[in-house]
């Protein structure tokens, strides 16, 4: 039993190390590979652009938020005027409705 | 809209940007697996590129959890100080307003301006990459119109 676990235990390593090894940081040719495509490239460059929705859609909701921008939600003109104009003031005899 | 109404929207778009960026994330990045973050430039043929990818991949799930712990903090925030109750349907229409917005965004500037990868990446630009900008559409009107009749309350 322990002779079995043994093999066991040692199939698992022996196999665990190649795939565990192919990471921006390890250092085997997978590795190294990785690590060059990431930072030998145009490091900044990909980072900005990955980030690049996120400032917008920040500034959109900010923009918002704080009224520089008008929100979708906003009703029109025209339906601000309608409501605008109270229950109360509908009501027949009212004079604020002629 | 009084003033913790629209804290209320901001919360919830903020959210909702980040749980739409997570749904494209763990959708088409790792289940489906049909484009990763920068699969337009680095084609994932090889375990060299497909990691290169999935260190992209990492920075832009990065991001959303950012934006989905700002918006859990802006919520907690409104929570603590609120006076009424909070509208669930102008709640549940900012959500959809923040993913309908994050596919909007994304879509058109990672998909048609920068090229980043595309819904479908073997099909390069495609219907899908215009079914996932109508998609986002669909969510910002409906959630615009979710939480416009409770605006007049």
């Amino acid at each position: 039993m322990k002779k079995c676990l043994l093999i066991s235990s040692l199939c698992a390593g022996a196999l665990a190390p190649a795939s565990a090894l192919a990471c921006p940081f390890c250092h085997t040719p997978t590795g190294v590979a990785i690590h060059a495509g990431i930072f030998d490239g145009p490091f900044l460059a990909t980072a900005l652009a990955t980030a690049a929705p996120f400032p917008v859609l920040l500034g959109l909701v900010a923009g918002w938020h704080f009224g520089w921008l008008p929100a979708i939600w906003r009703r029109g003109r025209g339906q601000r005027q309608r409501d605008a104009v109270s229950p109360t003031d509908k009501k027949p005899g009212n004079p604020h409705e002629q | 809209m009084n003033n913790e109404q629209r804290h209320l929207i901001t919360a919830g778009t903020v959210l909702g940007i980040g749980l739409g960026g997570f749904v494209d994330g763990i959708l088409f990045h790792q289940i489906l697996q049909v484009h990763g973050m920068i699969s337009g430039r680095v084609p994932k043929d090889s375990i060299v590129n497909l990691e290169i990818n999935m260190f992209w991949d990492g920075l832009f799930h990065t991001l959303t959890w950012l934006m989905t712990a700002l918006g859990v903090w802006l919520l907690f925030r409104l929570a603590q100080r609120r006076q009424g109750r909070l509208s669930g349907r102008m709640f549940g229409g900012a959500l959809a307003v923040g993913w309908g917005l994050f596919q909007v965004v994304e879509g058109f500037l990672d998909h048609h301006v920068l090229n980043m990868h595309h819904v479908v990446e073997r099909l390069g630009v495609s219907i899908y990459d215009g079914a996932f900008l109508a998609f986002g559409v669909i969510l910002l009107v409906g959630g615009a119109l979710a939480i416009r009749p409770t605006a007049r309350g």
